[in-house]
């Protein structure tokens, strides 16, 4: 049995480190909160882009074609969302679960976040190592697309998919395999011949393809960090509830360890007068 | 033909305006463009500089914009601007 100066260590030490997962918790759902508010005000704006890329896409034109042809899965690059930190559940690793799992076989990966990188052990696509928080998500964007852009025009990789969690709720993130490259021909709902274009469609195409796809991986971002900061604050406060169990079981064997050694000494005095006497 | 379109502007960062309006200005690649009511089913793209609204009361309202794109259908304008100040 333990003694009760092992005990009291072990007590105050749960204790602090209850008091730092807490802490963690704050924080993470005070995150969430922000960027869930930035998901809300994101969509719009997304949505409002897609319906004018779901009209262009309806148009046969020379440069829409370079971003919607389909290609075949030679050279399919995958673009890895993780975390850059741990303690915030199975976020990463249901992720990474997914992605071994999955049937298409990437020539290549771009990560996005340090654990992608931890786990996978290959080299990244891309030289740098990128990371981002709900701050700096549209300057990191900004910055990458551009390179990943240029990689799928050139004909250097594929098809590009991007591995991410979906977040549903503050509860369900959906590790997602979603293909951004070549783009998706949406449903459009008026005939895009109807359609006054300036400057001509073809110049038109050259600037807002390029931009839809920057603001596809900026809102995969967001949702991203969302889905990470909602799977910390579970993640932690989880952590809080089992730390308080911990607590309870161990005070309780305190109070029986110590009972036990007040018991032994009385029996020890009184075992002690029986032989004065 | 009627006096308003109903005009939506987004940012990443929320609405920035949602009203019916009268007249809207901005500048494409091409130079600067307004679009009245009863326009065409119109798109095109917005490049940094100044946009100007004209509101149903007949205020012009003035912001500094970001890059983005309008769409014009019937009496319904939609704008996303990656970003957008009223001055």
């Amino acid at each position: 049995m333990p003694s009760l100066k092992e005990i009291r260590n072990k007590i105050s030490s749960v204790k602090s480190t209850k008091r730092i997962m807490q802490a963690m918790k704050m924080i993470a759902t005070v995150k969430y909160a922000k960027t869930q508010v930035m998901i809300s005000s994101y969509r719009p704006y997304y949505d409002a882009y897609k319906k004018i890329i779901s009209t262009l896409s309806k148009m046969s034109t020379k440069n829409g074609e370079k971003y919607l042809k389909s290609r075949d899965a030679e050279n399919d690059l995958l673009i890895i969302i993780s975390s850059d930190r741990g303690l915030c559940g199975s976020y990463n690793t249901s992720l990474f679960r997914k992605i071994d799992k999955d049937d298409k076989t990437f020539h290549g990966k771009i990560y996005i976040g340090k654990k992608g990188k931890d786990y996978f052990k290959d080299e990244g696509y891309l030289e740098e190592d990128i990371s981002f928080t709900e701050k700096n998500f549209k300057e990191v964007a900004a910055e990458i697309s551009p390179k990943i852009l240029e990689k799928f025009l050139n004909f250097e990789v594929s098809n590009i998919y991007i591995g991410y969690n979906k977040f549903i709720s503050a509860i369900t993130q959906e590790p997602n395999i979603a293909r951004v490259l070549p783009f998706d021909t949406y449903e459009s709902d008026f005939d895009a011949n109807d359609v006054l274009i300036e400057p001509d469609v073809e110049d038109f195409i050259d600037i807002v393809f390029p931009q839809f796809f920057n603001l596809i991986l900026s809102s995969i971002m967001l949702d991203a960090i969302t889905s990470e900061h909602a799977a910390r604050t579970a993640a932690m406060d989880n952590a809080t509830r089992n730390a308080d169990d911990i607590i309870k079981e161990t005070t309780k064997l305190f109070n029986k360890t110590r009972q036990a050694s007040i018991t032994t000494e009385l029996m020890d005095i009184v075992n002690g007068a029986e032989a004065v006497k | 033909m009627k006096d308003f379109f109903s005009l939506k502007i987004y940012t990443p960062d929320g609405i920035l305006f949602s009203s019916s309006a009268k007249m809207i200005s901005a500048t494409n690649s091409l130079g600067e463009f307004g679009v009245l009511p009863g326009h065409t089913i119109f798109a095109s793209d917005i490049v940094e500089g100044d946009l100007k609204i004209v509101d149903d009361k007949g205020q012009e309202v003035f912001f500094n914009v970001g890059k983005g794109l309008i769409s014009v259908e019937s009496d319904e304008v939609t704008v996303a601007l990656e970003n957008g100040i009223k001055k």
